[in-house]
């Protein structure tokens, strides 16, 4: 067998031997090179030392009431969680999706204020747009007067000849 | 994922591969009954993990009584997090990480607030009273036990908390390479890594107990 410490890096193997974790076999090979080898003696005994030392570090009971403290501690919790989840409706409600849809509301009754006024001056589709022809004006207002004339005219002509020659 | 990780070749735990397996396969279908609203079931994980969780936590911070309120901590994040429960690891992987992580962050809040000092004699104290007397030993007897204790309790104080953890979990919880490595976020090479540094300081702190 190789020196678990002059192989370097296996160390655990002698760690393992004294924490007893080594399977039987491994821990057959390895007491026969314990054995004959000094440096892997005096690791073995230093660490079994240690071992024997956190064994005698015993901890004392555990408290009789733990568990009930724990259970009202849950149950405390439990209480709190269910009061915060009433109470606060940021919870179960976001503000966050209002906004958006509050926003978009917005954006669309401004486009629709600002777009209505122009819609009524927006010629319907195939018309044309209206010009005054001062020229035009003229002619008709010459033409009305020249009607005029000619619906007084054939009064004046009854008039004449109604009167006795 | 295989709740139960594959032993490494030449090494063999105390207990059995199978009632290993058969014990990690009942915390996490304690776990799911608890999450299906088992209460019974919660109190069964309780009764099973409460000492060692304790344990190791006193063995963390060296005090009885933070020890407890640590370990009712640990337990009530398990509790508040049964309705996400999924068994993807070991369910003592998981209990000794929170507990780990509450254990570290004690010890560093309580450096900050007060120093090592007075975190010794605290430790002492608080040790002293847990220590159950043995009427076997005469008042000598008791007295160089108390001494050793002492000096066992000293030892393991002043080891960085990583390597603190490890040894503990090493040594009370028989853990392999692999857990601790899962409970403190490493590599299995740092895992052996740490121990071996932990134990180098163990075995010269302690080699005049020949």
């Amino acid at each position: 067998m190789l020196c678990p410490i002059q192989e370097g890096g296996n160390a655990e193997v002698l760690l393992a031997y004294c924490a007893r974790s080594l399977d039987p076999g491994a821990l057959a090979v390895l007491e026969r090179h314990i054995e004959v080898c000094p440096a892997c003696r005096k690791f073995a005994g230093a660490q079994r030392l240690v071992w024997e030392a956190l064994d005698a570090w015993k901890p004392g009971p555990v408290s009789d009431d733990f568990d009930d403290r724990l259970y009202a501690r849950a149950r405390q919790q439990e209480t709190e969680r269910w009061w915060r989840q009433l109470h606060q409706p940021r919870s179960w409600f976001s503000w966050r999706p209002a906004l958006s849809m509050a926003a978009a509301c917005i954006t669309v009754f401004a486009v629709f204020l600002f777009r209505s006024p122009d819609a009524s001056n927006v010629p319907a589709q195939g018309s044309r747009p209206e010009t005054v022809d001062v020229e035009q004006v003229e002619r008709t207002l010459e033409d009305m007067e020249m009607l005029r004339q000619f619906s007084l005219a054939p009064a004046s002509l009854e008039t004449r000849e109604a009167k006795p020659l | 994922m295989s709740l139960v990780p594959p032993q490494p070749s030449g090494f063999v735990r105390v207990g059995t591969d199978m009632t290993a397996a058969m014990a990690i396969e009942r915390d996490a279908e304690l776990m799911l009954r608890v999450r299906d609203g088992d209460e019974t079931s919660f109190a069964l994980l309780l009764e099973r993990h409460r000492g060692p969780v304790i344990h190791f936590l006193y063995r963390m911070v060296q005090n009885s009584a933070v020890a407890e309120e640590l370990a009712q901590e640990v337990f009530l994040r398990v509790y508040r997090s049964r309705e996400t429960y999924q068994p993807t690891a070991k369910f003592t992987t998981w209990l000794f990480r929170i507990a780990t992580h509450l254990a570290l962050n004690w010890i560093r809040d309580r450096k900050s607030e007060r120093g090592q000092e007075s975190l010794d004699r605290e430790a002492a104290d608080g040790g002293r009273l847990r220590q159950v007397p043995d009427r076997q030993f005469n008042v000598e007897q008791h007295l160089l036990r108390e001494a050793r204790l002492e000096e066992v309790r000293r030892a393991i104080a002043t080891l960085p908390e990583k390597q603190r953890a490890a040894v503990l979990m090493h040594k009370y919880q028989e853990m392999e390479y692999s857990q601790i490595a899962s409970v403190l976020s490493c590599s299995e090479s740092a895992v052996k890594s740490l121990l071996f540094r932990a134990y180098e300081t163990l075995r010269a702190r302690l080699a005049h107990f020949v």
